[in-house]
């Protein structure tokens, strides 16, 4: 648990941060957001003590901050940085030995715990531990900043737009394999970025700071529901709605649904819809027929279109902002979910994606 | 390309080895300056004023690569900065003083000898290490040194293991500026009586015997030539690994 009470920064005559209070809970991410200037690398830094607060307390576990060796401090909190910083002269591996090295680990359990990490982001240790950081693209390179701040295994860890010097695809590469990274490890992660997408993917908690203060703290989904002020609205921009539907899953809304049967005869299809779906013996899905078309003494088999259930359905765990993409570019009001196997489990309309967003919060 | 390092290395120390041969030298100076009377300074082997003068120029060199690189170092730290224009405008005066009017000076203070000539050049070696230390230690990224801070390096750790292993290459190249323009300088010292390969010049100057100028001035030559490429391979090696 991270706590910050009334913290205070100045420079000289300016205020960089003003009366911040924050609490940031074990093993969740909080992102800091706002505009240049706003505070939120100094917050950030304040943490590891990179830079002293003017006033105020900030606690780790109930510790204070200032009463810890900064050295001692900093060995335990993990940090990146948007330059990354990797040492030029050392290779990846002595890179990544940077915090247990200081720590004074042996040899054995370092270079274990080396190869560890670097299995971790995604890099052969075979291959890289022996590069130096010239020999690195970009991504490449803030995959081992990760690794070298998670060397230690450090119960929190600081990251400062840690993903914003490489490319968009890069980026959304790094981002979704540190959620993976997140999801495993639990750490207390104050990540700090001016891209709201970011934001909102990666936070459990996000606080939008202007001119040193927050003006709002809450989960993407409450952000994006109902934004405190004018800025936060405009921050989060106009498609905020959409956003929003991105952090939920079509498990979130979806209801039970059930296919025809291939085998069923034309006239005894009752269904409350034109085009319903149509499952195999295995309940998987295999298509539509169009009930206007089919003529009596056929079979639901025989009027089939069919269609590629992978490509067709929905997936439970896809977003709810995808679903809503799909019956748009289909030009439908229903869509089918279906299982990794194919089997039809249920159905997403789009009354109800409609319903969800005005409604705010999940059926 | 291969082949013409290949020949410094060979050709440089070769002639260099051949200048020291009696022989071998009194044969070209004789080829050189047929109507001269004395082909070979013989008061003093080449060998024994090659040995003094290396000795004035490490004895020099030594102390003034400890002071420019501590004082550069001193400087660049926090709290340093402020005397960082003094120093160095310090330095570049010792610099630009005329190494003759400084052994002139330190004369009557240090006496005649090896003295006045370590000390002067002690004092023209300083400001390239001095300016090469601050420049090494400049060109660390702050990135490289936010990030080396924020793990937990103290002031000393990044000290040793980031700034002067990154600034290395740099530095080492003030020194080489300071050994090679130490070896010319050094011949000056010949003048206070602290030998080297000044003495066969001042002797030839005295004695109009152009033979004895060359022969000093060109074994000094090749000496700065063999210690700058050492120097600089040096360079080059560490420079690559960084």
């Amino acid at each position: 648990m991270i706590e910050l009470t009334n913290v205070r920064k100045e420079y000289g005559e300016t205020l960089a941060v003003e009366d911040l209070s924050l609490r940031i809970p074990t093993g969740t991410l909080c992102v800091l957001i706002g505009p240049s200037g706003c505070g939120k690398t100094t917050t950030l830094r304040m943490i590891n003590r990179l830079v002293e607060p003017t006033s105020g307390s900030i606690r780790l576990d109930g510790s204070p901050v200032e009463t810890r060796d900064v050295n001692e401090l900093r060995r335990n909190i993990g940090y990146v940085i948007q330059q990354v910083g990797l040492f030029p002269h050392m290779t990846v591996s002595q890179n990544v030995a940077t915090v247990p090295r200081l720590l004074k680990w042996d040899k054995k359990s370092t270079a274990a715990r080396v190869n560890e990490l670097l299995d971790l982001v995604g890099l052969d240790p075979g291959e890289y531990g022996e590069k130096y950081p010239s020999q690195l693209s970009g991504g490449e390179a803030q995959r081992i900043g990760v690794a070298r701040a998670l060397a230690a295994d450090p119960q929190i860890v600081l990251m400062d737009e840690p993903f914003g010097a490489v490319d968009p695809l890069t980026r959304d590469i790094l981002q979704s394999e540190f959620i993976k990274i997140q999801r495993k490890l639990k750490k207390t992660v104050v990540f700090v970025t001016h891209d709201i997408d970011e934001a909102i993917r990666m936070a459990d908690t996000v606080v939008v700071m202007q001119e040193g203060r927050i003006v709002q703290a809450d989960s993407p989904e409450d952000l994006l529901a109902r934004p405190a002020t004018s800025f936060v609205r405009d921050f989060v921009g106009a498609d905020r709605a959409l956003k929003r539907l991105a952090r939920f899953a079509v498990a979130d809304i979806m209801v039970p649904a059930e296919g025809l049967g291939v085998d069923l005869e034309a006239t005894e299809i009752a269904s409350e819809y034109r085009f319903p779906w149509v499952v195999d013996e295995d309940g998987r899905f295999v298509g539509w027929v169009d009930t206007d078309a089919v003529s009596a003494g056929t079979t639901v088999g025989e009027a089939l279109h069919r269609v590629v259930a992978a490509e067709f359905c929905l997936r439970e765990e896809g977003s709810v902002k995808d679903a809503l993409s799909r019956m748009i570019h289909e030009g439908v009001q229903s869509l089918p979910v279906a299982d990794g196997d194919g089997r039809l489990t249920g159905s997403v309309t789009l009354a109800a994606i409609q319903e969800f967003s005005t409604r705010g919060t999940a059926l | 390309m291969r082949f013409r390092r290949a020949a410094g290395w060979i050709v440089t120390p070769a002639a260099l080895g051949l200048c020291l041969i009696p022989p071998v030298a009194t044969a070209f100076f004789r080829f050189l300056f047929p109507d001269v009377p004395d082909h070979l300074y013989t008061r003093s082997t080449m060998v024994t004023l090659l040995g003094q003068h290396l000795a004035l120029v490490a004895i020099s060199s030594l102390p003034a690569v400890i002071a420019g690189i501590g004082a550069g170092v001193a400087v660049t730290r926090r709290g340093g900065e402020e005397f960082l224009s003094l120093v160095k405008g310090a330095a570049a005066i010792a610099q630009t003083f005329p190494p003759a009017a400084v052994l002139a000076l330190a004369v009557p203070a240090l006496g005649f000898g090896t003295k006045p000539a370590v000390f002067a050049l002690f004092l023209f070696s300083i400001f390239p290490v001095l300016e090469n230390t601050i420049a090494g230690i400049r060109s660390v990224p702050p990135a490289v040194l936010d990030a080396a801070a924020g793990m937990g390096m103290g002031p000393v750790v990044r000290l040793l293991r980031i700034e002067l292993p990154l600034a290395f290459p740099v530095i080492l190249g003030g020194v080489r500026t300071a050994v090679v323009i130490n070896v010319g300088t050094a011949t000056l010292g010949a003048i206070v009586g602290a030998g080297g390969l000044g003495v066969p010049i001042i002797a030839g100057l005295v004695r109009f015997n152009p033979a004895f100028v060359l022969h000093g001035a060109l074994v000094a030559a090749l000496l700065a030539f063999v210690l700058d490429r050492s120097l600089r391979s040096l360079e080059t090696r560490y420079g690559r690994e960084a």
